[in-house]
């Protein structure tokens, strides 16, 4: 005479390219905390850039589309690009994401106080706004003319990786992000001395694969960095490669979706270096751990640049060459890089799993001991596994 | 390649209804279940009116009708839109419709179908479908259909809302000080007691919504008032309203009005011209805002050839508070026949597979008892049939009765550990049979729910309830049970959220000097303050780990001085959430608990959300140039952050809990209740009921329409819908009968019915049969129930 069974609800866990797995990748405690606990970060450099980013450059393609008096370049950062600042910026803050200190100027000319900012004389073109700056002006032209549909919602199902009937919390779980679509329509309409145009033909890979193609039409995604190129030797390098080939896979699943021959990343911070951005770039220059290697005058800049000297002016082809990488969409790399996915939603269920089971967070969830993901980590004074040491509480 | 045949479906209705029986095993047939087959093989230009009793199968139905849709109609996926009332719910119903479509897909594919059919099953993106709570669906739509150079809407939490109520509509105002205005919120509450600034501002709040979903002529209402305090309300309301507009933010009634606004000047055309179908669920707890947007899409749905679906239980309808209407949901028929011109198709779901044919039969009994409310219900509607297909155990519905409430607290521990741990609970019925109430073997204390009017621990006197006393004496058992009450505590109470904010408020003001110094500090949360500051000094003396390489007196000491510790300088900026995590450090259970850090959320996410009306953005600010700024950083921070969280104006996110073992027994409200079942549900009929008190007859057996019937009163001249129908008291007795309706109907084996003796023999109380002509009809005793 036992009662029976209560159903379990059936929901399918949905995973985020960036939000999710990339974090996870990091850290999987980390990730549990600032992702799946939603804490804030304390101080969220890195996700208030790439958020704001994202935001400038979409609501820029939008005002390019309003009409040829956009349409012409340079934009002006004053009258051009500061008002798409500050509305992102405010939809950021309705967000709880506030502008770290010393990385962007909320204020006006009006404003009096002194608020952040090193003085009064509002607004400043901190680094988030020179970035902005170089970003539009830099790509902008040679972009926005080129894309189809910007901000798609790509979404998709996948089967749950080890699936355990009554263990595992779903047969499938979904996966999604966003992108902007370059179409091939609008690739040969281009005017012959677009950038981009010209990236992608300087890659053989790719235009060996346009060219083996049964079809004219072919689209190329397109998506955003707020950070500088990664090391080749980082993980990120390789993460972000399997970002773009699971994107082009959940493009493909798209009705009326052409082939997806490749994605372009660009990495914005390359186009205004930070001073650990030029850290991080001198240290990949002397070990030979990036593709795009200075020369001449760059190199030596670069190779002579202390740390504690203003950071050199970089050429304009440098910089530009180092903030576009082209990722090639072949067949087997997009089913190695969703392998690769499952893979992590694999372990991520796990440690749910280990949690549902009863199993506190820290047994659950494990630490990615990293020594430059632990220092700017807010949890390292707690954390059972941190790098190279414990932490202790400072004060302030 | 074979190409399309002309006028022929993708796939036929009866290789989808055969690969639905066979391979999904729901037998939609016509033979097996002919309301659930006649909804769902509806052709697409069919509008439907779906009447669906609780357990029968009403998500199943809602999304095959959708794949049917997509299967055999061949409507485009993103030609679909399903609003559902939770986030929850549209997240089930979403992952129902994904997941049963790719399996049907796959049957589809592996039929060997010719190519152009095999493309086209391989495109089918189900993702496509629109779905979502009416919100979310309004927001993402106002977002992507944005006119160039047009902002997306930005929404902002409740307390948000209540903050800026606070400081724009009353205190820039001194409106809070206005006896005329607390006249009038008294008025509309039906009561005095408890009304302090916060809860004028929530008043004030659900009369704002009330404007937006009832649609009132708010000019017309503060014309003909003859309360002197309605004025001072309304320009209270319009300046939050401007508010808003002035910072280009939305609550959630603002987006729903803006939503309907777009929708009917033609902004959102481009939208509209791709919906082909809509299909809303619980449309009994819709508004009238809500109705004239679900009619816009239904316009376009029909201009576009497709149809409306609505589907809900007017029994089932529990948010007259929150402005539901159910009058909508009834005259249903009338209203989108006048307005559209349409005649949907009434279909009755009335099959119930979740309950016991006992449950069923009382359930279907409770709800005929008053005879007045028959008139309130949908004309015509059957009652629910049992169908459970599985064998089962056909239990009596079962009551326990104590002198009070701790004698019922020991006892119904001992009763749940005996069904969990304890080989089971056996009980005869009145006939002689005998009976054993225990869990599945493969079953687990989550499949027992108790469920309550409220699951606070503790009353407004701050007497322990039923929910603490349980709890108590289950953790007292060995093995011990755990119980999972995400709302029987505010925040403020929790031990460790104490210590955490005490030890802040230690940390930045020593002595507390600052709080002191704010002259109109509520003295609640003064005294609130204090409590946390006093736990947080006794954690300090109780030096916890780690006690190295600095202990969290050190810590605390030197915040207090303003010392650096490990650091070389004091900066100018310090992040609050800094402060919190560092502190934490000390606090193991909010690194490690599911339940703790889900607190250690709610209190971050004051703080984020807290910045968008402060000066400091949460950063404590320490410029040896401007030494007024720190005190000014740290009084808004009392202000803004620590008094929303002191008075309970601050919820846990509860869908952060959802790895939560199933080791503990779900404590709830009817209303978290809604849209689940259990295997064993306990229903707490009068626990804190000791004498026919007035105070809690809203609860039992109302005096008056109370404070949702009052707003309606007071507003629904002004309203387009007009005055409602049926007395404030009637509505009264008709919510809390469809409240119990909802509680009783969420069992699939064994209903318990528990309270104190005095609801066992005297109080009037419509949970326990009492109509409002004052019949009992289940008698003195309550001989219908077995006692236990």
């Amino acid at each position: 005479m036992s009662l029976s069974r209560r159903p379990r609800p059936y929901i399918i866990p949905e995973y985020s390219l960036t939000g999710d797995l990339l974090a996870y990748l990091t850290c999987g405690l980390q990730y549990r905390y600032h992702n799946k606990a939603s804490l804030p970060p304390s101080t969220p450099v890195q996700l208030w850039f790439g958020e704001f980013i994202h935001g400038v450059m979409e609501e820029a393609y939008r005002k390019w589309q309003q009409g040829a008096q956009f349409q012409r370049f340079p934009w002006n950062w004053d009258t051009d690009i500061r008002d798409i600042e500050l509305e992102i910026d405010r939809r950021l803050r309705a967000g709880g994401l506030y502008p770290p200190p010393r990385l962007f100027c909320p204020y006006t000319a009006s404003t009096t106080t002194q608020g952040l900012c090193p003085d009064t004389n509002h607004p400043h073109k901190l680094i988030a706004s020179q970035r902005t700056d170089a970003a539009i002006n830099t790509w902008g032209p040679h972009l926005f003319p080129l894309i189809h549909e910007s901000e798609v919602r790509l979404k998709g199902i996948r089967s749950m990786p080890g699936y355990q009937p009554n263990v595992s919390r779903s047969n499938y779980y979904g996966i999604n992000g966003v992108v902007d679509v370059l179409s091939s329509v609008k690739l040969q309409t281009s005017s012959p001395g677009n950038l981009i145009l010209r990236y992608i033909h300087q890659n053989s890979t790719l235009q060996q694969m346009i060219n083996n193609l049964n079809t004219e039409e072919y689209e190329i995604i397109i998506d955003y960095k707020g950070m500088r190129r990664p090391s080749t030797t980082s993980p990120t390098w390789k993460y972000h490669e399997w970002q773009i080939l699971t994107y082009a896979w959940l493009r493909s699943m798209e009705p009326q979706s052409k082939p997806v021959v490749a994605g372009i990343l660009f990495y914005l911070n390359e186009l205004s270096p930070s001073r650990e951005d030029m850290k991080e770039l001198k240290n990949d220059v002397a070990s030979g751990s990036t593709d795009v290697m200075p020369q001449g005058l760059d190199l030596r800049n670069i190779q002579n640049w202390s740390q504690t000297a203003p950071i050199p002016q970089l050429s304009g082809p440098f910089r530009e060459e180092r903030s576009i990488r082209i990722i090639c969409c072949g067949p087997s790399h997009i089913r190695n890089a969703l392998q690769s996915f499952d893979a992590v939603v694999n372990d991520i269920e796990n440690c749910v799993l280990s949690e549902m089971q009863g199993n506190n967070i820290t047994a659950s969830w494990q630490p990615n001991p990293d020594q430059r993901t632990c220092t700017a980590c807010d949890f390292k004074t707690f954390c059972p596994n941190p790098a190279p040491r414990p932490y202790r509480p400072t004060v302030p | 390649m074979k190409s399309p045949p002309q006028d022929e479906n993708m796939i036929n209705w009866n290789a989808f209804e055969n690969a639905v029986c066979n391979y999904l095993g729901r037998d939609i047939s016509i033979s097996g279940n002919p309301n659930q087959n006649s909804a769902i093989q509806s052709p697409i230009n069919q509008s439907l009116f779906i009447v669906a009793g609780p357990g029968s199968g009403k998500t199943t139905v809602i999304a095959l009708r959708v794949l049917k849709l997509i299967f055999v109609d061949d409507v485009d996926p993103s030609n679909i839109l399903v609003t559902t009332f939770t986030k929850k719910a549209a997240s089930e119903l979403r992952s129902r419709i994904l997941g049963w479509g790719d399996q049907l897909r796959q049957v589809f594919i592996n039929n060997n179908p010719p190519t152009y059919l095999l493309n086209q099953l391989q495109s089918l993106n189900f993702n496509r479908i629109i779905t979502g709570t009416l919100d979310s669906i309004s927001e993402e739509v106002l977002m992507d259909y944005r006119a160039p150079g047009t902002p997306p809407p930005v929404i902002i939490e409740d307390f948000v809302s209540n903050a800026l109520m606070i400081r724009i509509g009353l205190f820039s105002h001194g409106r809070h000080n206005s006896h005329r205005l607390r006249n009038y919120i008294t008025r509309l509450r039906g009561t005095a007691w408890g009304l302090n600034v916060s809860e004028i501002s929530a008043t004030l709040l659900e009369i704002k919504d009330r404007f937006f979903h009832d649609q009132i002529d708010i000019n017309q209402y503060q014309a003909n008032s003859t309360d002197p305090g309605a004025a001072i309300a309304c320009d209270a309301i319009n300046d939050y309203i401007q508010e808003l507009n002035g910072r280009l933010l939305f609550d959630f009634a603002r987006l729903e009005h803006e939503f309907l606004t777009q929708l009917r000047s033609g902004a959102l055309a481009r939208f509209l011209s791709n919906i082909k179908f809509i299909l809303i669920d619980e449309y009994q707890d819709t508004n009238l805002l809500q109705e004239q947007i679900y009619f816009e899409l239904a316009k376009a749905a029909l201009e576009n050839g497709g149809s409306i679906s609505v589907v809900g239980d007017d029994d089932q309808s529990l948010y007259r508070f929150r402005g539901a209407t159910v009058d909508l949901f009834q005259s249903f028929m009338v209203r989108i026949s006048n307005q559209l011109g349409v005649n949907p198709r009434v279909v009755y779901l009335s099959q119930n597979y979740r309950s016991t044919q006992t449950i069923v039969d009382f359930c279907n009994d409770f709800i005929t008892l008053d005879q007045e409310f028959q008139n309130a219900r949908v004309h015509g509607k059957p009652p629910i049939v049992p169908s459970r297909s599985q064998q089962y155990t056909n239990f009596p519905v079962f009551g326990m009765f104590r002198d009070d409430v701790n004698a019922l607290a020991s006892d119904l521990a001992h009763f749940i550990y005996r069904v969990v741990y304890g080989g089971g609970f056996r009980v005869r019925d009145h006939h002689g049979n005998e009976y054993t109430i225990r869990i599945h073997p493969q079953g687990s204390p989550a499949d027992i729910a108790l469920l309550f009017s409220s699951p606070r621990e503790f009353d407004s006197r701050g007497e322990p309830r039923l929910p603490l006393l349980l709890r108590q004496e289950l953790s007292h058992l060995s093995p011990q049970i755990r119980v999972f009450n995400p709302r029987g505590q505010s925040l403020q109470e929790i031990p460790d959220v104490q210590i955490l904010c005490g030890l802040i408020l230690e940390c930045l003001d020593h002595g507390s000097a600052i709080q002191n110094a704010i002259p109109n500090l509520p003295s609640y949360a003064r005294n609130v303050f204090d409590n946390w500051r006093s736990e947080a000094r006794s954690f300090v003396n109780s030096n916890p780990n780690p006690t190295r390489p600095i202990s969290l007196r050190q810590f605390v000491n030197a915040w207090q001085n303003r010392t650096p510790l490990g650091a070389r300088i004091w900066e100018r900026e310090i992040p609050l959430v800094d402060l919190i995590y560092k502190l934490v450090t000390w606090i193991p259970n909010m690194q490690n608990d599911i339940e703790e850090i889900v607190y250690l959320e709610a209190i971050t996410r004051t703080i984020t959300q807290s910045a968008l009306f402060s000066n400091f953005r949460s950063e404590i600010i320490f410029d040896p140039s401007n030494p007024d700024l720190e005190d000014a950083s740290i009084k808004e921070v009392l202000w803004n952050i620590f008094v929303p969280l002191a008075t309970g104006a601050i919820e846990v996110n509860e869908e952060l809990l959802e790895t939560l073992p199933n080791d503990r027994i779900n404590v709830m409200s009817i209303h978290q209740a809604k849209g689940l079942e259990f295997p064993l549900v306990i229903v707490d009929v009068g626990s804190d009921f000791r004498t026919d008190h007035h105070a809690h007859a809203f609860k039992r057996f109302p005096i008056n329409g109370g404070q949702p019937c009052n707003m309606e009163d007071e507003f629904r001249g002004y309203s387009p819908m007009g005055q409602p129908s049926r007395s404030a008291i009637d509505r009264a007795f008709d919510d809390l009968i469809r409240h119990f309706f909802v509680a009783y109907s969420r069992t699939q084996d064994v209903l318990l019915l528990v309270g104190l003796n005095s609801v066992r023999y005297s109080i009037p109380n419509v949970a326990t049969g009492w109509d409002r002509s004052r019949n009992w009809n289940w008698q003195n005793g309550l001989p219908n129930l077995v006692h236990i």
